[in-house]
């Protein structure tokens, strides 16, 4: 008599256990589709995971940010602002225009917003002396291509936008550019990627950032930077040359693009040797300063539609010279330290509008009613720049 | 008699085994892992763009210097590829926790380009 109960009949193939390995999945198409309903709990899990990694991601960011930082450290000041530069690196080429200052320090191009004190990294400047230009909503600047494996050219930033752009077809860049409003200036080379110069030329170029029309101002085998443009007039020098009596001669010629008139002036007119530095033009005022031998200097300036050249300062230890809206900064060694002078050319006598006790005075700007200057106090001391408003 | 040596055992390894819920959250971490890798991409893209950043990966380099079509192939299709085989064994606990590393890494990646570009 068969036993009773549930086994197999004797001689019946027995149940085979299943081999082990993984549960099946019959629909083939995973759990969300394996006929069971999405369970909402399993994206909060994985959301989670996501989090717990971007908090990750930033706290090695803050880390970075606590240890290597372009960001300079700006303190509000009775008079405006004093900005160090990142770890004592010093500050260089900078420009000043209404509310924003701009300028190179170390390998960061940096432009500040003077109204609330913020910065903004533009980018690496891996050569010296291409200084940013700062006018009206545009801040621009030369810069190495990405990746660093083509010619520098130059990028455009928008305050009002927000936006950042390298500009096409500015290659062969001969000169750090300048910038009126929206409209900027710069010195390109022969074969240059617009096709404005040829063979050894020098183009000046100008091209307004916001409509992108471009037009060439003058171009030739003596043209050469530096560029200056109070738009619609331009300026650019041309090589300098040695007269019959040994006199150096510069001559600078700016030129009116409206009325296409073209002034020009020799620079070193009057003098046998000097060194010519910080050229700038503002309405149709140029202004320039000359190191004559040792430390002696003068600032100079001269109205483009008629007069003389005449003297702003003389002395040793000058640095500086700038002209915005019809007022005139440098600064000069006074009393031990260096003053940071002004002259209105409506009328008046200099006077200081800063004294600087320690560390060296190497750049004075002005634009609107702001004046800046750069301290080089060694590597234990101040190195930045300070601002201070000037009275209306 | 002459006792037949023992066979030699192939080693066992323990398999886990991940319930319907585990494969759920795989699936979802495979999903923000493959759109994360995408925005890793448009970020690695726009910040060399700017100029001030370099590509750390050898690999990555040779092809973003190849071209940006080849590189955005490369990397879109390797992560795919990985995608599909931890999708593949997704019954396996292993393959989750693969997910979760990987996910979290790529979280962390793209997070700090985000706050990078927005310092700036």
């Amino acid at each position: 008599m068969p036993a009773s109960g549930s086994g197999p009949a004797p001689g019946a193939t027995a149940p085979v256990a299943p081999p082990l390995g993984p549960p099946r999945d019959p629909a083939g198409a995973g759990a969300a589709a394996g006929g069971r309903r999405f369970r909402p709990g399993a994206l909060v899990v994985a959301l989670a995971v996501l989090l717990v990694g971007a908090a990750a991601g930033a706290g090695m960011f803050a880390m970075e940010q606590a240890s290597v930082t372009w960001r300079p450290h700006a303190t509000k000041t009775a008079a405006g602002w004093r900005i160090a530069g990142p770890h004592g690196l010093v500050i260089h080429d900078a420009s000043l225009s209404g509310d924003h200052l701009a300028w190179v320090s170390g390998p960061y191009t940096v432009v500040f917003d003077l109204t609330n004190g913020t910065s903004k990294l533009l980018g690496i400047a891996r050569r010296t002396g291409e200084a940013p230009a700062v006018s009206g909503e545009y801040v621009v600047w030369l810069d190495e291509a990405p990746g660093g494996s083509a010619a520098p050219s130059i990028w455009s930033y928008s305050f009002a936008t927000s936006t950042r752009r390298r500009l096409a077809a500015t290659t062969m860049v001969a000169s750090a550019p300048a910038l009126s409003g929206s409209t900027l200036v710069w010195a390109e080379r022969g074969s240059g990627s617009t096709g404005s110069a040829s063979g050894g030329d020098v183009a000046i170029v100008a091209r307004d950032l916001g409509t992108g029309a471009g037009r060439v101002v003058t171009k030739g085998p003596r043209v050469t930077d530096p560029v200056v443009a109070e738009w619609p007039r331009v300026g650019w020098g041309e090589s300098a040359t040695t007269g019959a009596a040994g006199r150096a001669s510069y001559s600078f010629a700016v030129k009116d693009v409206g009325s296409g008139q073209t002034y020009g002036v020799d620079l070193l007119a009057g003098v046998t040797s000097a060194t010519l530095m910080n050229i700038d033009l503002s309405g149709t005022t140029l202004v320039w300063r000359l190191r004559t031998g040792g430390s002696s200097g003068e600032i100079l300036m001269r109205d483009l539609t008629g007069g003389t050249t005449q003297p702003i300062a003389s002395g040793p230890g000058l640095s500086g010279g700038s002209i915005d809206g019809g007022v005139v900064v440098w600064a000069q060694p006074f009393g031990g330290g260096t003053s940071i002078m002004c002259r209105r050319l409506s009328g008046g006598s200099p006077f200081a509008v800063a004294a600087v006790s320690t560390g060296t005075v190497t750049d004075v700007l002005v634009g609107g009613n702001t004046v800046a200057w750069i301290v080089e106090s060694g590597p234990s001391g101040f190195n930045g720049i300070e601002t201070a408003r000037l009275a209306q | 008699m002459i006792a037949e040596p023992p066979t030699p055992r192939r080693p066992r390894i323990r398999r886990v085994y991940v319930g319907p819920f585990g494969q759920q959250v795989l699936v979802c971490l495979l999903a923000g892992l493959w759109l994360l890798n995408v925005a890793d991409l448009l970020l690695t893209k726009y910040a060399l763009w700017l100029g001030f950043a370099t590509e750390s990966n050898d690999v990555m380099r040779y092809f973003l210097h190849v071209g940006t079509l080849t590189a955005s192939v490369f990397k879109v299709g390797i992560v795919t590829v990985g995608v599909l085989v931890l999708w593949r064994l997704r019954r396996y606990r292993a393959a989750l926790f693969a997910a979760v590393v990987l996910a979290g890494i790529f979280a962390a990646v793209v997070a700090y380009q985000v706050f990078w570009l927005t310092s700036l």
